[in-house]
């Protein structure tokens, strides 16, 4: 959702202005029902950072929707505050606080998993204000007095007043909207986005994965929070049944009706939704027969949800307005330190898997400046030695050093942060963005702080010109806005190598970048690694043997998860067992 | 606590985690073979029993009422997964909560229409009703240790099914690698058809029992749901063998956690799952993926 398409930003401005104009004519019964609806709408942005932009499908989301409602009601019986001012920072950090929590516990996990633990954890809540004693058991808390707003002991409005909640309430809703926009834009949205896409690439360009998740867990709770927070003002009490697990799927609902990942969706659902119920249950007693029966139907026929619907009937007549890239300075080259000596160091490295010995007691050295190839039929252990390299796998014995420090069994965000960048065997993009955002995202993990939350990441003009120079460098420059779904095979590859020249390594790890090529293709991907070559120290694994001898210095042959010989590439090549176990052609008579 | 009721609670823990086992075993093979994370699963707990409160009023007989709500209930998993279910293979998670969602939505309001919203009680079988003494004061009903042995004998029959038997090759098959067991020729539409409505039976043969201990109200099937799933999660999703370990702890912690910390009972269980979590976010038996 980066650009609006102009019709539907008129359409969106269209419904904030009979919104903002309604209370004037609206009778008091609407205008509560559209209080409703606009709190849902909060709380269904909130949930849309989650699911539809951080990939994070949570089923317990109503829980801190719960716990901003029984907060405020807490504070005014207790505590006796009823002041704007105290009861909503309080009640946002305590579902802030709630959220890293039970954030950092679910992010432990992933896909299915995640669903159920959210859900699980919202119950736990849900039993806990059910169960305890204090908060008034299934009945809840009643909210008798409303919060106000006073400066200098002068109450400006208070939240008592119908029409004054409704404005609040929709201010809210906008600003909400607009703070997660702003968010969605910079470095940090980037990478959420990116992560829902490619979970593996986006680590291995050295972003710490949970570290977002938890910070998206965290203000999607805050803000749920907040919505809460209006739902219990509006409704005067609260109740175990606003975080059950119903609540949960409503919301879901209400995001899959109006459309994952696209904000105003979401918010349009939740109208949409809210006048359905109403009009459902004035039909029939036993009306969510009907809606059952209307969610099941939305996920089989409408997946894309009403934003879908809007941006499949606008997408057409939308022109593709490309903003030319602010001034790029050229991209300074990095040089690798000049210095002698291995930058790479593994001494008796193994890994296997639980029968299997993979790698054996590897020891090799990798000197800076070098292009080494590692070679070897298949299954002799060179994947699993790059692996083992870039943090993907962690041995099962011996060490590795990069430039004299013990990195052995470090994550593999850790390691690219680093130096050590690495392209995938099979290619791995993030196919649904453009060739410049791919590479924006790989300049980006470099950022001292690249947690920066409001800025929009095009403005980082040090991160946007390296991911132009990068792509300038591998010969990209005219496909900058193509989508990386969109580029041949060997186009691909080199803007895999793009992206990662993109995060500056020191050290390149390749794994069969000439895998699957053409002649043609595997020239011109060979050119480019020479070019790189220049620059950075290279470990390379590959199977096109004229390639190599055409670019490495050193070779190292691997047989059986074991290296058999390690050299000058003259020098092994001409080595008697590396022409029987590899390369071949010997008598089997003898 | 004297020896006397650590037993009693024991044997009580046991006999709730065995039942859960039944539920837990049919949404684990759910996910791990049909890759369906099914929340309407509670709801055939739901249909069990009330299957089994209907059918004893009519019948005068639960074991009567029970030997017509098996295949009943069979059918109906059956039909479900045709109609529904059989939507959702490789779609996305979230859709696939979204619908089974829409089918509790329907399940509970179909069971306010034919049942009504009144709690019900469904008498025990005379044969049943008695009582084991433990000690001279202590006695233990002789109708949940009938529960546990059933289950017990069910979980064993699962065990050679699953190990011994052709049909269970292809499930221990297909809760590995899904994609090769379709290109290896099994049919899968009819092994997921297979698995689905067995796992739906099983689940509404453990409302059945628990109907005339736990009583038959509404909303029951999604509290049995909720649990099932921290079951499944401990355990880690597609083992069974994880099912069976994670529901005898649930059993027990639940059980225990009434009697030790009864204000804070429910939320044992799900401290005891957050606290796996942290060991092994996979699961006690669970795969590691990414």
């Amino acid at each position: 959702m980066a650009k609006l398409p102009r019709s539907i930003l008129i359409l969106l401005i269209a419904v904030a202005i009979t919104l903002a104009a309604f209370p004037i004519v609206g009778d008091r019964f609407h205008i509560q029902l559209i209080t409703q609806m606009m709190v849902l709408a909060t709380f269904a942005m909130s949930l849309d950072l989650l699911v539809g932009f951080t990939g994070l499908v949570s089923f317990g989301h109503a829980a801190f929707y719960g716990i901003g409602g029984y907060t405020l009601a807490i504070l005014i019986r207790d505590v006796g505050l009823a002041s704007l001012w105290t009861t909503l920072p309080i009640t946002i950090v305590v579902c802030g606080f709630v959220a890293v929590i039970i954030g950092w516990l679910s992010i432990r996990t992933s896909g299915v998993y995640f669903i159920m633990v959210t859900l699980a954890f919202a119950q736990m809540i849900y039993y806990f204000f059910n169960d305890a004693r204090g908060f008034g058991g299934s009945d809840g808390l009643y909210i008798k007095t409303k919060p106000d707003f006073a400066v200098n002991g002068i109450t400006l409005f208070t939240l008592q007043n119908r029409t004054t909640l409704y404005y609040f309430t929709f201010v809210i809703m906008l600003g909400s909207g607009v703070f997660l926009w702003v968010l969605l834009r910079s470095p940090f949205g980037q990478v959420i986005k990116a992560m829902r896409v490619n979970e593996a690439r986006t680590r291995s360009l050295g972003f710490s994965l949970g570290r977002y998740k938890l910070v998206s867990f965290y203000i999607a709770g805050m803000l749920a929070g907040f919505a809460g927070y209006l739902g219990a003002v509006q409704f005067g009490f609260v109740n175990p049944a606003h975080m059950g697990w119903r609540e949960s799927g409503r919301v879901l609902m209400v995001l899959i009706l109006g459309g994952t990942g696209t904000l105003f969706g979401p918010a349009l659902g939740a109208f949409i939704f809210v006048l359905l119920e109403d009009l459902l249950s004035s039909l029939t007693e036993h009306w969510l027969l009907l809606m059952g029966l209307f969610v099941v139907a939305v996920v089989l026929l409408l997946p894309n949800g009403i934003a879908g619907l809007l941006l499949q009937m606008v997408v057409k007549t939308s022109e593709d307005d490309q903003r030319t890239m602010a001034a790029i300075d050229k991209p300074r080259l990095v040089a690798t330190a000049i210095r002698h000596g291995p930058v790479l160091e593994v001494e008796n490295l193994t890994k296997r898997f639980s029968g299997l010995v993979a790698v054996n007691f590897v020891s090799l050295q990798f000197e800076v400046g070098k292009v080494h190839a590692v070679i070897g039929p298949n299954g002799a252990g060179k994947s699993t030695l790059i692996n083992l390299l870039s943090g993907e796998l962690s041995p099962t014995e011996g060490r590795i050093r990069y430039n004299g420090t013990d990195i052995t069994g470090a994550p593999p965000d850790l390691i690219s942060r680093m130096g050590i960048g690495r392209s995938f065997q099979i290619t791995n993009l993030y196919r649904s963005l453009s060739c410049f955002e791919n590479c924006r995202i790989a300049a980006q993990s470099r950022l001292p702080s690249s947690m920066r939350l409001f800025r929009p990441a095009s403005r980082f003009v040090e991160v946007t010109g390296r991911a132009q120079g990068a792509l300038d460098r591998c010969g990209l420059a005219q496909r900058s806005h193509d989508l990386a779904s969109a580029l041949s095979h060997g186009d691909r590859r080199k803007l895999e190598i793009a992206m990662v020249l993109a995060t500056e390594p020191n050290l390149f790890l390749l794994d069969e970048p000439l895998a699957g090529m053409g002649a043609h293709e595997s020239r011109e991907i060979l050119a480019l690694l020479k070019a790189v070559a220049l620059h950075h120290t290279l470990i390379l694994i590959e199977h096109d043997m004229d390639a190599v001898f055409a670019i490495a210095d050193t070779l190292t042959v691997m047989v059986n998860g074991e290296v058999i010989a390690t050299g000058p590439v003259n020098q092994v090549r001409a080595d008697r067992a590396v022409q029987d176990a590899y390369l071949g052609h010997r008598d089997a008579a003898e | 606590m004297d020896p006397g009721a650590i037993a009693i609670q024991v044997l009580n823990g046991l006999q709730y985690g065995l039942l859960l086992f039944l539920i837990a075993a049919g949404l684990t093979l759910i996910f791990g073979i049909l890759g369906v994370i099914n929340l309407a699963h509670g709801s055939f707990y739901m249909i069990g029993a009330y299957l089994a409160y209907w059918l004893s009023e009519k019948t005068g007989s639960l074991a009567l009422a029970i030997v017509l709500a098996l295949p009943a209930s069979l059918l109906l998993g059956w039909l479900v997964e045709r109609l529904a279910i059989t939507f959702l293979y490789h779609r996305d998670h979230l859709y696939q909560v979204l619908l089974t969602y829409g089918l509790i939505l329907i399940f509970n309001e179909m069971q306010r229409v034919i049942w009504g919203n009144d709690v019900h009680g469904v008498t025990l079988p005379a044969l049943l009703a008695g009582v084991v003494p433990l000690t001279e004061l202590q006695s233990y009903p002789v109708y949940r240790l009938f529960i546990s042995i059933i289950c017990i004998l069910i979980a064993a029959g699962m065990y050679v099914t699953i190990h011994s038997t052709r049909i269970g090759m292809m499930i221990r098959a297909g809760s590995s690698s899904r994609e090769m067991v379709q290109l290896l020729g099994v049919d899968v539409g009819r092994l997921f058809a297979i698995v689905f409505s067995v796992g739906a039976a099983l689940t509404a043969f453990a409302g059945m029992l628990s109907a005339p201990i736990n009583s038959v109200y509404p909303g029951m099937g999604e509290n049995i749901l909720i649990i099932s799933f921290v079951v499944v999660v401990i355990g880690g999703i597609g083992s069974i063998k994880g099912a069976f370990v994670g529901a005898m702890m649930i059993g027990l912690a639940d059980t225990f956690g009434k009697v030790m910390v009864p204000e804070f009972s429910s939320a044992v269980v799900y401290a005891l799952m957050a606290a796996v979590l942290l060991w092994r976010p996979q699961g006690l038996f669970g795969l590691k993926t990414s």
